[in-house]
Parts: C-alpha cells; structure tokens; sequence
C-alpha cells in the first residue's frame, strides 16, 4: 500500500538548483536560474510560449546536453548528489513530456508498469484501481487517450520509486473531466510523497497543488507563493476578453446549404456499438459549427465521415465535392516540405495566417501553432466550400490558440463553412451552431 | 487498415499470456506438416481457428487470412504464368498446394505474432542484451502507433488530390519527428528497464495441449508416410 505522506518530513531537500544557465551557441535560454524542491513539494513552472519552461526540464534531466547539444552551466544536485548527466538524474528523475504517449515504450499499458519497476503485478493493479486507470491496463498503448496516457506514466513515476516527477503540459491536450483527473493524479502522488516540477500555462487550474511558482520572462525566473499573483494570471484574464469581440453573426436564414446530415449512424467493424447514433445537421456557408464532447465521444469520426474518409453504417449525407479536412496532427494534411510551396506560392494567403517570416523554414522546424496556421491557409486555399477542422486549439498555449481562432474568424468571413470538432470551450467564441455528440 | 487490424486489433489478451517458445515449437511443427503434405496442414489450421475462437479473436485470424491471401494467390498464379510460358502442363493440385503452404505458412507465423507473450520475450532478450530488450518491445510500440498515422495521413492526402510520392515523403518526416519525441520521452528510461515473466496457467495449457495434437499429427505422417 502507498504510505501517506507524513508533513513532519516535510522539510528533506530533494533537488537544488543553483545558478543554472543554458545557452544554444551564443543565444542565452536561461539565466541564472536558482531555487529547491522539498520532498513532497510541487512547483508549477509558467510563463509565456519560448520562454525556457521545457528547457529548464530538459537540463534538469541531462537531455538539453546530451540531445539537444545545449550549453549547460550551474549546479544541479538531487538528494545531496551533484547530477552531471541523464545517467546520474534517472536514479531519480521521472519525466513525462509534453505528448505523453511518447513516454510510454511498451506496446500495453500493463506491461510498461511491470517492466520499469521493482513491484509486482498485483500492486500495480491496485495502484491503477487506485488512480481509476484499472480498465485500460491490458488495451493496446496505441489506443489510450492523451489523458490515460499521461495517468498512467504518472504511476509509472511512483511505481518505479523516482523522487521527483517533471510533468511538461501535462493538460494541454485534455478535455475537462481528463484535465481534472490528471490533476487528481498528481495530487496523491504529492501526498504518496513525491516532489513534483510542473510546466503549464494554466496556473489557475494547479492551484490547488502548487506550492511555489517559478515564473520565466526573459530568460530569468522569478518565485511566487501564489498563483494569483503570477503575471501569467493576469495576462490570462486580459487574454479572455479578447475572445469576446470574435463573435459572428448568427444570420444563415439567407445563406445556401452546403452540407446536409440525416440520421447518421456509424459503428467501427471490429465493434458491437455505435459510436455516432442518429446524427443531424445542416451547415450553411459562412457558418462556423462546433461539434462538442469529451475526449472519445466520436468527434474525430464524425468528421472522417462527414469528409467521406469513412462510410456510415446508415443515413444521409449531401456534401459538397471540395472538402478539406484537417486532422488534430496538422503535419498529416501538409503534403510540401517548405510552406511556400503548400501555398503555392501565395504570399497574399501567408500573410493572411501571419506566416510571411516562415515561408521557407522546414516544416520539421515550424512551431505546432505555424504548422495549424498553414495547413488552415492551405486548406482555405484550395477553396474549399467545406473546411472540417479537428480540435484546432489543442496542444496551444491561449495565445497561439487566439491566433488560431482569429484566422478562422478571418476564413468565415470570406465565405467558408467551418465545422469544428473540439473539447475546448474557445471555440464557442467563434461558433455559430454547436452540436453536442 | 486492414494489415494494421491483421496485426494489432486487440490488446493484451489471456491469449497473449501463455509461452511464445511453445508457439514458436508449434509453428516448426506446423509448417513441417505442410512441407509433407500441404493438404493435411487441415490439423494445424483447425488447431489455430479454435485457439482464436476460445480467445475471441476469430477477426484477427480472418484479417489476417485476407492479407496474406495476397501474396499466396500471386505465388500460386505466378507458378501458372510460368508452366503456361514453358508449355508445360498445368497440374491444379499443384497450384492449389502452392496456395495452402504459402496462406498456412504465413498463418501459422502471424499465429506466433499475435500470441507473443511480451514478458516472456523481453526476458528472454534481456538475457542476450537490455538494449535488445527494449529496442524489440519499442518496435512493437512504434508500428502500431505508426501506421494509424500513415493510414490517416493517406485518407487526407487523397482528400488533397496529392501525389502518392509527395505522402510517402512526408510519412519520412513524421516518422523522423516521430523518433525525435520517442527519444526525449525514454531517454531517461532507457537503462532502467526490468524485465519479469508473467503467465497464465490456463493459456499455457491450451497450447501444450495444440502442441500435442500437431505433434501427433507430424507423427502420422511419418509413421503412414502419407504424401
């Protein structure tokens, strides 16, 4: 059994970062950076998109020297022991990154957390009883939700006994329910004793959790004890309400249809039930539809069938010919390997989704939020009459996230019909019809 | 779709927890049958149909049957195209035998590939090298998760009016990046692997139990010499 964390030990130092500097080539990351971690003790790491959060985790663990070829300077020490790479830091360091199924190597859930620790096999039942993950055990890895992924490298971390758990965006990619049970999570790993490091942007939703806050700007940090005090949180709330002049109008009356949906249902071959039952909908252009639900409702299908990438077991669709769909992962519509030729071109379409400075960088080096940008400029160029969108906003910080937005507000504006399949509630800023799945 | 659902439609079933050092014994066994006689590889085939059935995987036997269908029905005509080039008589039993070895070959490997008991690999490759180890269970993690992004990646692509040429370059860069994130994501995890056995005892007796039966079956060959 887990043994409660007892607050008279509260005290033990388990990490000790002192005058930690990192730079790539000449351009300085981080500078200076000093602070400790108490056993038991959470710190949340926040501050703006490129400030250094995940490079501050990546040195901390070694990887920022060794894979990225960073130039590490200052001194690092866990439980006493000075770290000087990924070897001496994995004694007690457990990092989970930012797309957690990354960090699970065993093809079924079961088996990465009876081959990376020293229980057996009923305690690791009995921990995922414990963190409600008991049921996903003996799926395949491939299918756990970006949520049950995370939860179960999380129990990887206080099955395998590591002192310090280092948690990258952790809910960048979870609908409501998924962000509160990752945050449970956590939680009882604070009270089972480990000490935790968190990036997120989401500083209100760790409150609860955190003890201290090391805000990054400019490459120096500063603590704060609360949340509510953090830059960050102000930024946030000024960020809101520039979600509220989005709005568009609700006027389709006159409009023609473009898509039309009767009673569709649709269930997978190798399953018994159906996974969309009964659906309509009717999409005139220049309308925006938000398809809601959790993570699993049958979003994703929906659009793959609306696109025609999957046939309904039964009903109706009346779609135009021109679709473009553009998947969660934008990289799987870009099909050039520079974005001035996915735009064929067209500067006046780059300039549109504010990528004029990244016309020729790679697509392998472009940002999630550039990548998004130009495969929704990409697909708008085609002139498709009907742009289906999966969660647009997922896996962005609320800025590149508003960017997104105002590109699609931008979109509909010039004649195209949007339907959107997300958990975020954003999209409720730009949509003028939702349907709930 | 369809060779992803042929390898990797369910998870870690009862079926997956016997010894895949019996399974491996079955398939020599299996496939020594065939050599003899094609037409009796009927008892290997059954054996395999009611281990899928008792476990509830009939589908992977039937996808897998389809895919490898593929290659066997272009074996088998292969071998019609050349006896008809040459002028030489077409035997259809011969042709028929080329189907069944190669379809129940082929079968009875995927058959091994399905049941593999992971634990029982890792701990048995871990004896050779830890590396080994976690770049084989790794593999097992990664082609999965692989081709659900190429199968989508495809379907979109088609939606795009894209060259095939222009997919399968960009399949390269994702499967690059795909790397890249792997890495960052084990790196730490990388020699702290601890591979253990685990078993059912309920699966390892079914397949003692195939295992018997097909060698029974080998032996009535042999001992009736039936070809």
């Amino acid at each position: 059994m887990p043994i409660l964390w007892c607050n008279s030990l509260k005290k033990q130092e388990v990490l000790e970062v002192n005058e930690l500097s990192v730079s790539a080539y000449d351009r300085p990351i981080l500078k200076n950076i000093t602070f400790t971690l108490n056993l038991g003790e959470a710190l949340l790491i926040t501050g703006k998109s490129g400030c250094g959060k995940t490079t501050l985790l990546r040195a901390l663990t070694g990887i920022a020297k060794e894979l990225y070829n960073l130039n590490v300077v200052g001194k690092i020490k866990i439980c006493g022991e000075k770290i000087h790479s990924s070897i001496e830091a994995s004694k007690y360091i457990h990092y989970v990154v930012q797309e957690p199924w990354f960090s699970i190597s065993a093809p079924y859930p079961i088996s990465e957390l009876f081959m990376y620790s020293c229980k057996n096999q009923q305690y690791i039942e009995y921990l995922a009883k414990t963190f409600s993950i008991y049921h996903k055990l003996w799926e395949s890895s491939t299918n756990l939700s970006a949520g049950e992924a995370e939860r179960i490298a999380l129990i990887e971390a206080f099955a395998s006994d590591k002192k310090i758990v280092l948690i990258d965006e952790a809910t960048s990619y979870l609908d409501k329910k998924s962000k509160e049970l990752v945050v449970d999570t956590v939680k009882k790993l604070k009270e089972y004793g480990l000490s935790l490091i968190i990036v997120d942007h989401n500083v209100e939703l760790w409150s609860r959790i955190a003890d201290n806050i090391l805000y990054i700007e400019d490459g120096y940090a500063e603590i704060f004890n609360n949340v509510y005090e953090t830059p960050i949180y102000h930024q946030l709330l000024s960020l809101r309400e520039k979600y509220r002049v989005l709005k568009i109008n609700k006027n389709s009356e006159d409009r023609d249809t473009i898509l039309e949906v009767y009673d569709l249902w649709y269930k997978y071959p190798d399953s018994d039930n159906y996974i969309i039952k009964s659906f309509n909908i009717n999409a005139a252009s220049g309308e925006v539809i938000w398809i809601k639900g959790s993570s699993g409702s049958g979003k994703t299908t929906l659009l793959k069938l609306l696109a025609g990438i999957l046939k309904p077991s039964r009903g109706y669709i009346k779609r135009p010919k021109n679709i473009q769909f553009i998947p969660e992962n934008p990289l799987h519509y870009i099909s050039n390997p520079i974005a001035i030729e996915e735009l064929r071109n067209r500067i006046e379409v780059a300039r549109l989704v504010n990528l004029e400075g990244s016309l020729y960088t790679p697509i392998a080096f472009l940002s999630s939020g550039e990548r998004r940008r130009l495969a929704i400029a990409s697909a708008f160029m085609r002139q498709s009459k009907l742009l289906l969108i999966d969660e647009p906003t997922v896996g962005l910080d609320p800025w590149n996230a508003l960017n997104i937005l105002n590109i699609i507000h931008r979109l509909v504006k010039n004649g195209s019909t949007i339907i959107i399949a997300s958990h975020s509630d954003d999209i409720g800023a730009i949509a003028t019809n939702s349907y709930e799945v | 779709m369809l060779l992803s659902r042929s390898l990797f439609l369910y998870g870690l079933t009862e079926s997956r927890m016997g010894s895949t050092l019996i399974l491996i014994l079955f398939a020599i066994i299996s496939i020594l049958i065939i050599i003899n006689n094609p037409f009796l590889s009927v008892i290997p085939i059954t054996l395999i149909t009611i281990y899928y059935i008792r476990y509830s995987m009939i589908k992977q036997l039937l996808y897998g049957a389809l895919v490898v269908a593929i290659p066997s029905l272009w074996m088998s005509l292969s071998n019609v195209l050349t006896l008809y080039i040459m002028a030489k008589p077409i035997d259809i039993f011969n042709v028929l035998a080329i189907f069944i070895k190669a379809e129940v070959g082929a079968l009875t490997i995927l058959f091994v590939m399905h049941n593999i008991n992971i634990f029982e690999l890792s701990y048995i490759s871990q004896l050779l090298s830890k590396k080994l180890t976690f770049t084989i269970i790794l593999l097992m993690r990664v082609l999965p998760h692989f081709l659900k992004e190429a199968y989508e990646m495809i379907y979109i692509h088609k939606l795009k009016n894209e060259k095939m040429w222009k997919t399968l370059a960009m399949l390269f860069i994702r499967s690059d990046e795909i790397i890249a994130f792997f890495t960052e994501g084990l790196y730490l995890k990388r020699n702290h692997i601890n591979p253990k056995l685990l078993y059912r005892k309920h699966t390892l007796l079914i397949q003692l139990i195939l295992i018997i039966v097909n060698i029974a079956g080998l032996v009535f060959i042999k001992q009736f010499g039936i070809r």
